[in-house]
């Protein structure tokens, strides 16, 4: 019997490319763990004057966005649109609430003259933070025209490629910040 | 002809799981405890949150071979890397 392949949900190109965002994070991770050895002490106290509440709250925004996107995906693989569309604007909404926040903690950051240079602490925790925004923002984009294709019924049962290939990408931008949560926040 | 709903239910206690863990990390921040042991389980929770989102929300426990698991590759060797690093 000949074994079949069962391919993740979504365009396979969508994965090649989360994988190498995968990749390019998880060197980022790496170069701020091993550049810590070196300089625990520094890590230690800056990361102290972190919002980690406001990281709190931004976890929680993503992970209910995440779970917003599985509905909206399953809902469409039920033809039911109209509730897809609900779930996904939903999803778009919690996506916004990171960005607010994150907007509010980087003026924060800048009203108190912090840039990369401020030192090898904020170096990368600015440069991780920003990346992973610039991330959050093309995924809310994605989950956007999702939105609207849903809410003029684009999608159907038996169109849901566009639809799991968004959310692919959308899980992955929560999945880093899973990451990135406890390493910078609160390890 | 209607198509038979999804459960949601194990995505949904799924979701739930995650919020605990989530407050849990945070709270240990919170309580300020340090320690290289308390760093690896706070970064073991993170991983094991990973590992759900993997599975759950991104659908790769349908998946079948590497597919499946390029995920949860990348979780075991960014926990090892981090393993060496707050233990060296």
């Amino acid at each position: 019997m000949t074994k079949v392949t069962r391919y993740p949900p979504g365009e396979i190109i969508i994965w090649l490319f989360i994988m190498a965002e995968l990749l390019v994070f998880g060197l980022f991770f790496a170069a701020y763990a091993i550049t810590r050895i070196d300089n625990i002490e520094l890590f230690e106290l800056y990361q102290q004057n972190l919002d980690t509440t406001a990281a709190l709250y931004n976890t929680i925004a993503l992970l209910s966005s995440s779970y917003f996107v599985i509905r909206s995906v399953i809902a469409i693989k039920a033809d039911e649109q109209k509730s897809a569309y609900r779930w996904m604007l939903l999803a778009v909404v919690m996506g916004l609430v990171f960005v607010i926040i994150k907007t509010d903690e980087f003026a924060y950051h800048i009203d108190n003259g912090i840039t990369l240079s401020t030192n090898t602490f904020y170096m990368f925790y600015l440069s991780l933070a920003f990346f992973h925004y610039l991330h959050v923002i093309l995924g809310l984009v994605i989950l956007s025209v999702l939105a609207r294709n849903m809410n003029k019924g684009i999608y159907t049962s038996k169109e849901t490629a566009s639809v799991e290939t968004g959310a692919s990408y959308w899980h992955m931008v929560d999945l880093v910040w899973l990451i990135l949560f406890p390493l910078v926040y609160v390890m | 002809m209607k198509i038979k709903k999804q459960s949601t239910i194990v995505e949904t206690v799924v979701f739930l799981l995650l919020i605990a863990l989530t407050l849990v990390t945070y709270q240990v921040g919170e309580m300020g405890l340090s320690g290289v042991n308390i760093s690896l389980g706070v970064f073991a929770i993170a991983l094991f949150k990973g590992a759900l989102i993997s599975e759950h929300f991104m659908q790769l426990k349908y998946a079948s071979g590497l597919w499946r698991w390029m995920v949860l590759i990348w979780l075991i060797l960014l926990g090892a890397v981090i393993y060496f690093a707050f233990t060296v």
